[in-house]
This record gives structure tokens, C-alpha cells and sequence, in this order.
């Protein structure tokens, strides 16, 4: 027993010790061709490159529309009108004050803290001569928006529940608004044109980006009953935009707005909704389906890309084998085995791949970086890098992989040769 | 016991429909220790007989025993073992990596060996030394020159301490005064260790150096005979 143990240990140091120099011999043959190794595994290289962009971009991007989606507040409840497939929804005239009025009462809705009807208006504001369309210009209620998104006109003040049920031609507009039309000089008191109706501006918000569903800055906001009344003569509602006691509540909400509003609506058991209940987990969840799926179907593009690399890998080690055949022969002839030659080649192949997959997660990674730096300073603010350890683990992996696949063809070729006819080859 | 016996051994190579018949049926033994040269003029199938001894390839028919054993009863692992431990061969173009170092082509053969990783210095160190060869020890080759070359296979293939050295043309592409020193250490490790030298060469004058001719033409073994007055090496 010690007998064999002792053959075991020994044939293994030998193995550790092959293999040590067989990976020598590995870098030492690629570092002679640097130059062909270099354009050989350009493809892997690439390959690797794209997943680790792809994956950083997706992972980015998601985190930015989730981060955009959180925003809405976790509390927040939103009801739409139409079907969720109906992509016309906008004009669609499922929500009125009826249905407000039932939402609000606290048997139907009990964990309702505010409620809003919004309406969606479409057009520019004129002030002397100059114009400019805002991101939004938005029929609702002032307060909503001061105690939901925490945001207070200044200087001027909200429109009130007097102006709503009166119909006040009033507007609070953004600072970004107040910037285009009036420049530095004062802003409230002063009347703009919409739609041919003169608005009284009564606040302007100050600069504070987005809060919640909105661009504060780059936004108008005025009763919803004079935006419908005036410049949309209609009476239905874009939104009705709702809070909850607390987001724990918050299916629990939309579970009781949705009973709410079928009932509102008279639908029978058989009928669809005619509208749609979102909340920020359900929007979440939708998006994180919606990038995984792109991810992946771009994955798989890059995944055929690497395969292409594969082969280029293959062609070259191909060629490879056919110029060391001398060099195969001599190798045989001082006593290297088939397996000891096929471990060669393979291990080169192995070696090439997994240098070429290493420089590909290096050159991703730098690209996403410059990609994050250009995006967030050009594009879209808010946009972060995010460096993809599971996609740069995968590209790793795969790269050795496609090393290992079509290095083995090769390899055997090289293994079979036999040692006089490599030898005399010339 | 012979160390080689070839008993009516053919070799016959097929390309397409043509066949050639580079051994017609050669039957001689070689005893170990003995240095042998296989003579004859280029095309005899002198060198088709050395890779058949050496195990390089196949014969196609007879019988072809090493150390008692027939060649087909060995395993292709047993193969590779015997021509790393048991042989070690000498090429005419000496079959050098030129882009590696004296040093590291002599250390070659040991990649593939059982011998211990810490024993390999002091053998690679003594094998270049007994070529005269070690003020060049970190050399490329590509960088030598053909005697110095010639040198370095010799180390190469004394490194592991073969019983059996084969040396095909190895002065052929060397100088009539080089080709002398080459010729020199290999009659030196045939007297000194009583190593068994198989050398292959169409001179006489270098075929003389062996105890024993094995004349080849066309295919048979046309003349064998002992070898009356040796050239000795101007160091022997």
C-alpha cells in the first residue's frame, strides 16, 4: 500500500512538472508569434470585450430605469386608463371624476392617504414672443405635488382647491421654464399663452431635478379642471395618481383600486379592466424582464461572435501545427508521448484564449468606464459604472473554453504525426 | 543477448498506388556496446533501417527485437519511454529549437522523463560539459555555429544516458576538421562509457571510426564486416 502510494505521489510530481513546462513552453511559443497570437485571439478578444460592455451597459441601464421607476416612490400608486395593451391609452376616457370620487372614499380605499386626476396637456407656452414646450405640461393639483413630492413654488405659491373648482387660468412652471421664457427677470404675475388662453404664472418651482414621476425643473403645472375645460375639452383623466399609508400597503392598495374601479366602471366578471393599476414593484419587475431579456439576446450574439473567434483560433493553430511539424518530430523522437504533444498543443490553444478572454474583460471594462463617463456627461444623467463580475467570470470561462474546443482538433492532428515524417519535413 | 536482433525485416512505403520497397529482408544483431556504422550510397534505405532501430517507425514485415523484446509487443507509451531513457538520436540537420538556449535543448529530453526535477541541472551541466560546450551554455542556438550545433544534439542526446546513441550523417553538414571533432566524442562515449553508437553515413572515412561496417545497397544487407585498422580520434 505505502508501495503504491509512493508510485501515485511520484507520477504525480511528474504530471505538476510536465505541466509546469508545458505551459512555459505555451507562453514562450506564443510570445515568439506575438504578433500573429496577437491578431489570432483579436476575436475572442472582441468577443470577451462585447459581453463585458453589453452586461455593464444592461446593468447600468437597468440600474438607471429602476432608480427612475424608485423614484415614483414606493408608496405611489398610479391608475391608467385603457387596456395594458392598448398602446392609445392616453386618449383613451375610462377615468373621470367619478371614479376619483369613489377611490377616495375610505370603505373602498383604505389605505389612501392623497389622490390626484392628472391630465396630460399637450403644447407650448408663449410669452412674448418666445416660446418653449416643457418635458410636461400637466393638469393636476398643486398641494398633491407639495406634500407627495415635496416640492414648494418659490418664489409665488400653489394654486389651491379654489383655483380647481373655479377653474383659475393659473400655472406654476419649472425653473428651467422660468429660464427659457423670462429669463432673469420676474416670473409671477405675469401672464403666458396656451393654446390662445391667457395663464396667470403663480409659483415657479425652484431647480431640483426629478422628484418622483417628474422633471420639476422642465415642467408646467396648472388645475386639471381649467387644462380640461380650456385647452383639452374633455372630462376623463390621463392618471389618477395615488399615496398609500405606507408601501408595505401598496399591493394591498392596488388590489383594492383596481376592485374600486371595476366596480366603478360596472364590469361584469367576464370583462377585462379598462384601465391599469401600476406600482413601482410591478414596474420593476416588468423592466428587469425586459433588459434580462436584451441582455440575453445580445449575450447570444456575442456568443456566436465567439465561436467565430473559435474558429479563427483553430484555423491559425492549424497552421501552427503544420509549421512546428519538424519541431513535433524532434519532440517525439526525444520521447514526448501523443498525449504529451496533444497536451501541448491544447494548452497553447488553452493559454492564447484565456490571455485573449483576460484582455477582453480588461478592454470591456475600459470601455464601459469611457461609455459610463460619455453617457453620464452627454446623455442621460445618472448613469453609473458598474463593472459585471459574473459577466467578466463568464468571459474568462468561455474564452478557456473555446481554447479548449478548438484547440483539441489541432492538438490531436499534432499528436498523430508520426516522428520520422515530421521529422523530414521541410 | 543481442541488444538488437532485425531477423528478415522489409519496409515497404506506400504512396498511392505506388509501392517502394526500401528493405528487402535485412537480418544482422548488434550486441550492446558494440559501434556500428550502417553504410551505403544515398536511396539504399540506410536511414529507413535506423528508424526502424530507433523506433521512429514501423517495419512492415520480420521480426524486430530490442533488448529481447518484439517491437510490436511494445505500447505506444513504452515506445516514447525507450526512445527517451534507452536511445538517444543525432540528427545530419541537427534538429535544434534555434529560438531556445544550448542549455534549455539539452534539458529537452527531460521534460519527458522520470528523472526527479532537481537532478536535471547537474546532468544537463555535465552532458554540455562533455561536449565542450559550456562556455556557450546560455547560448541560442540559432546562434552557434554547425560544429557547435552538432554539439549541443550530442548533449541532448547523452543527457538522459541512453544505452544506445544514433547519429544519422551527423558530420554531413559539418566540415571535414568539425565533422573530425564531432566524431572524436562519440568514439569517446563509446570507449569511456561503453555507450552502443549506431552511425549512418555514406563516407568511409567517417564510417571508419566504427568497430563494425553494415554495408546497405538497395535495399539488402550487401556486406558486414569488422572494421581491421579503426581512424582514431587525435584524442584517442
Amino acid at each position: 500500500m505505502d508501495n503504491f502510494l509512493k508510485k501515485k505521489m511520484k507520477k504525480m510530481k511528474i504530471n505538476i512538472k510536465r505541466f509546469k513546462y508545458t505551459i512555459l513552453t505555451a507562453f514562450d511559443s506564443i510570445k515568439t508569434n506575438a504578433v500573429r497570437s496577437f491578431l489570432t485571439v483579436l476575436g475572442i478578444v472582441i468577443g470577451v470585450a462585447s459581453i463585458i460592455l453589453i452586461m455593464s451597459l444592461g446593468e447600468a441601464a437597468e440600474n438607471l430605469i429602476l432608480g427612475e421607476i424608485n423614484q415614483m416612490g414606493a408608496e405611489t400608486v398610479v391608475a391608467l386608463p385603457g387596456e395594458l395593451t392598448d398602446e392609445t391609452s392616453i386618449f383613451s376616457d375610462s377615468l373621470t371624476q367619478k371614479d376619483v370620487d369613489a377611490l377616495s372614499r375610505t370603505s373602498n380605499v383604505p389605505n389612501l392617504v392623497n389622490i390626484m386626476p392628472a391630465v396630460v396637456v399637450p403644447g407650448e407656452l408663449e410669452y412674448l414672443g418666445e416660446t418653449y414646450s416643457p418635458a410636461v405640461m400637466l393638469g393636476a393639483e398643486a398641494d398633491f405635488f407639495s406634500e407627495v413630492f415635496n416640492v414648494f413654488p418659490n418664489p409665488g405659491s400653489n394654486f389651491t382647491e379654489f383655483d380647481v373648482d373655479g377653474r383659475s387660468r393659473v400655472v406654476i412652471i419649472g425653473s428651467k421654464v422660468k429660464e427659457e421664457l423670462f429669463g432673469n427677470s420676474n416670473a409671477i404675475g405675469e401672464r403666458v399663452t396656451i393654446k390662445d388662453n391667457q395663464f396667470r404664472v403663480v409659483g415657479v418651482y425652484p431647480q431640483i431635478g426629478q422628484r418622483g414621476l417628474f422633471d420639476m425643473d422642465d415642467l408646467a403645472l396648472m388645475p386639471y379642471t381649467t387644462a380640461q375645460t380650456y385647452l383639452l375639452g374633455t372630462n376623463y383623466f390621463h392618471r389618477i395618481i395615488m399615496q398609500a399609508d405606507s408601501a408595505d400597503n401598496v399591493d394591498k392598495m392596488a388590489y383594492d383600486v383596481r376592485a374600486t374601479l371595476r366596480e366603478s366602471h360596472g364590469l361584469d366578471l367576464d370583462r377585462e379592466d379598462d384601465f391599469d393599476v401600476l406600482t413601482q414593484q410591478g414596474l420593476v419587475d416588468g423592466v428587469s424582464i425586459i433588459v434580462g431579456a436584451l441582455t440575453a439576446f445580445l449575450a447570444s450574439a456575442v456568443a456566436i461572435a465567439l465561436v467565430v473567434g473559435g474558429i479563427g483560433v483553430m484555423n491559425i493553430m492549424l497552421v501552427s501545427v503544420t509549421e512546428r511539424t519538424k519541431e513535433i518530430g524532434l519532440r517525439k523522437a526525444l520521447g514526448a508521448t501523443k498525449k504529451a504533444i496533444m497536451q501541448q498543443f491544447l494548452w497553447e490553444a488553452v493559454v492564447l484564449t484565456l490571455v485573449g478572454g483576460v484582455i477582453g474583460v480588461i478592454l470591456g471594462a475600459a470601455l464601459s468606464y469611457l461609455a459610463s463617463i460619455i453617457l453620464s456627461q452627454v446623455l442621460v444623467s445618472g448613469w453609473s459604472f458598474s463593472f459585471p463580475v459574473f459577466a467578466a467570470i463568464l468571459g474568462v470561462v468561455v474564452s478557456t473554453a473555446v481554447g479548449l474546443i478548438f484547440g483539441l482538433y489541432p492538438a490531436k492532428k499534432a499528436a498523430e504525426k508520426s516522428p520520422i515524417e515530421a521529422l523530414r519535413y521541410e | 543477448m543481442a541488444l538488437f536482433e532485425v531477423e528478415n525485416v522489409t519496409k515497404i512505403f506506400k504512396s498511392g498506388d505506388i509501392e517502394t520497397k526500401a528493405l528487402k529482408g535485412v537480418t544482422f544483431k548488434i550486441e550492446r556496446g558494440e559501434f556500428v556504422s550502417i553504410m551505403g550510397p544515398s536511396g539504399s534505405g540506410k536511414s529507413t533501417l535506423l528508424h526502424i532501430l530507433g523506433f521512429l517507425s514501423e517495419h512492415t514485415d520480420g521480426i524486430y527485437k530490442f533488448n529481447n523484446k518484439k517491437f510490436t509487443d511494445f505500447s505506444d507509451e513504452e515506445v516514447a519511454r525507450i526512445r527517451n531513457e534507452e536511445m538517444g538520436f543525432v540528427f545530419q540537420s541537427f534538429n535544434l529549437l534555434g529560438r531556445n538556449t544550448v542549455y534549455e535543448n539539452v534539458r529537452l529530453p527531460l521534460l519527458y522523463s522520470s528523472i526527479p526535477e532537481n537532478e536535471w541541472d547537474g546532468k544537463i551541466k555535465k552532458a554540455i560539459e562533455q561536449v565542450g560546450l559550456s562556455h556557450r551554455i546560455d547560448y541560442e542556438t540559432s546562434r552557434l555555429s554547425g560544429g557547435e550545433r552538432q554539439r549541443t544534439a550530442i548533449a541532448r542526446a547523452l543527457v538522459n544516458n541512453p544505452r544506445v546513441i544514433f547519429a544519422d550523417e551527423p558530420t554531413g553538414n559539418l566540415d571535414s576538421k568539425t565533422g573530425g571533432a564531432i566524431m572524436d566524442i562519440l568514439q569517446d562515449l563509446h570507449k569511456k562509457q561503453g555507450s552502443t553508437v549506431v552511425l549512418i553515413t555514406h563516407e568511409e572515412s567517417t564510417a571508419e571510426y566504427a568497430e563494425r561496417v553494415l554495408h546497405i545497397l538497395d535495399g539488402n544487407l550487401d556486406r558486414d564486416f569488422k572494421v581491421e585498422k579503426r581512424r582514431k580520434g587525435s584524442n584517442g
